[in-house]
């Protein structure tokens, strides 16, 4: 890659920088190893860039973003992910981990859920989900995606998005009821 | 039974609406089906107080200003070759078991680049430190090419390359002769913002031996790159932030012709 290529590459990649690491540290869920991530997907798409035909660069770097992570997902974490696209198969590894969420949540029955703690819960719930769920959360509540996009950054078809939008969105609702039945009500 | 299909066909309707994703053919539909059905007016209640929720909730990470700078150096030294990740923990690790094996084996090495360019470095960074003492900045103070060049002839074997950066924020203040490794070479001044950096033109030195592809270090604080091109080796030297310096020698590489190999 000569001087010019490497600056188009700056100019049109390194905006994306706090996208590819929030994605990364939500995937990842730790500061380390989401800047290591993402070290090697800016490599990656370096070495690749010849590849980039526009014209938007966010979902371009985010895909590889995405493929970085879950290459580290299968190796550093593969109890979470499930090797297949099957969401039967996703629903049973999500189940697992939201099953154990708050095992023994607030032994104070009066007490009234503090906003406080309902979103450190909520934050919690959501990096409770499967990897799968967790990614079209985070790139569509935190970065805004269109369905379009995620759909091309996941590599999965727009109904599929949809249905894992809607699948995620059930845990969490489920995960915070359960949490608000433990403490007092508390409308979500 | 019509109406429970109805409402599995709805889930999918209702987050697309919350997203903003519905066609206009769909929302019309969706507000028919809520307006006979309690049930999904709720599920879209609790839909879209768990989206503002999520968005006023969840911390949406910013990159630490760490991993900018560590990216920058990272991609500089990216040769054409395959990618290299150097994590932080195997960087430490592969440190400690080179250190490890140099105490057990005693290995002597020869004088290589190893040895010769942390010398050459420390001398291009007393250099630098000395040029930022009071009146050693320039010998010739100006910001035009057309009068530096000229008054290094006959002073040194490597004549200086002058890029003209200005509109980059590199402002180009003069020419100095310096003293490095037992030469004299030419050294050009440039401030960027309130920080000045020095470009170095010197000549091969004994022993020397150079890859290819431009260079990054660190010391005491001083960031610098260099490379080779042609009969010169060339360093950049400056407080500057990293990526500031790699800029600035991505643009004097290009600019004046002289990329590394």
């Amino acid at each position: 890659m000569d001087q010019v290529q490497r600056a188009a590459f700056e100019r049109l990649m390194l905006p994306h920088l706090d996208d590819a690491y929030n994605l990364a540290r939500w995937l990842t869920g730790n500061r380390s190893d989401a800047e290591d991530v993402v070290q090697e997907a800016y490599l990656k798409a370096m070495k690749h860039f010849g590849t980039f035909r526009g014209p938007e660069a966010r979902p371009w770097l985010l895909t590889i973003v995405r493929r970085c992570c879950f290459s580290w997902l299968r190796v550093n974490r593969p109890h979470q992910l499930v090797f297949t696209d099957n969401d039967a198969a996703i629903e049973m590894a999500n189940r697992s981990t939201v099953v154990t969420l708050y095992p023994t949540a607030t032994e104070t029955p009066e007490a009234t859920l503090a906003d406080k703690e309902m979103r450190e819960q909520l934050h919690q719930a959501v990096a409770d989900l499967a990897p799968h769920y967790r990614e079209v959360i985070v790139l569509r509540e935190l970065q805004g995606c269109s369905y379009r996009e995620i759909s091309e950054i996941a590599g999965i078809p727009i109904g599929t998005v949809m249905s894992r939008l809607a699948r995620a969105r059930e845990h969490l609702t489920t995960a915070m009821e359960r949490q608000v039945g433990h403490g007092a009500a508390h409308g979500l | 039974m019509g109406r429970l299909m109805d409402c599995d066909r709805m889930v999918g309707l209702i987050d697309a609406d919350v997203d903003g994703e519905l066609d206009l053919t769909s929302i019309l539909a969706l507000e028919a089906h809520l307006a006979a059905c309690p049930h999904c007016r709720k599920r879209r209640l609790e839909r879209r107080a768990l989206h503002l929720r999520l968005q006023s909730t969840l911390v949406r990470y910013r990159a630490p200003e760490g991993l900018r700078q560590r990216l920058g150096v990272a991609m500089a030294m990216q040769p054409n070759a395959d990618t290299v990740v150097l994590s932080r923990r195997r960087a430490l690790a592969v440190a400690a078991s080179a250190v490890g094996l140099l105490v057990a084996g005693g290995v002597a090495y020869r004088l290589t680049r190893q040895q010769v360019e942390p010398d050459l470095a420390e001398q291009v960074v007393a250099s630098h430190i000395r040029s930022l003492m009071p009146g050693h900045l320039t010998d010739v103070a100006s910001g035009d090419p057309n009068q530096i060049v000229p008054w290094f002839n006959g002073k040194v074997s490597v004549a200086p390359v002058v890029a003209d950066l200005a509109s980059q924020n590199f402002e180009l203040v003069g020419g100095r002769l310096d003293y490095v490794a037992g030469r004299a070479v030419a050294a050009l001044v440039y401030r960027h913002e309130n920080h000045w950096i020095n470009f170095l033109a010197c000549p091969p030195m004994p022993g020397e031996v150079h890859g290819h592809g431009t260079e990054a270090m660190t010391i005491k604080g001083y960031h610098l790159t260099y490379w080779t091109a042609g009969r010169a080796t060339y360093w950049v030297v400056s407080d500057a932030e990293p990526t500031d310096l790699q800029l600035f020698t991505a643009l004097v590489q290009r600019n004046a012709q002289i990329k590394p190999g």
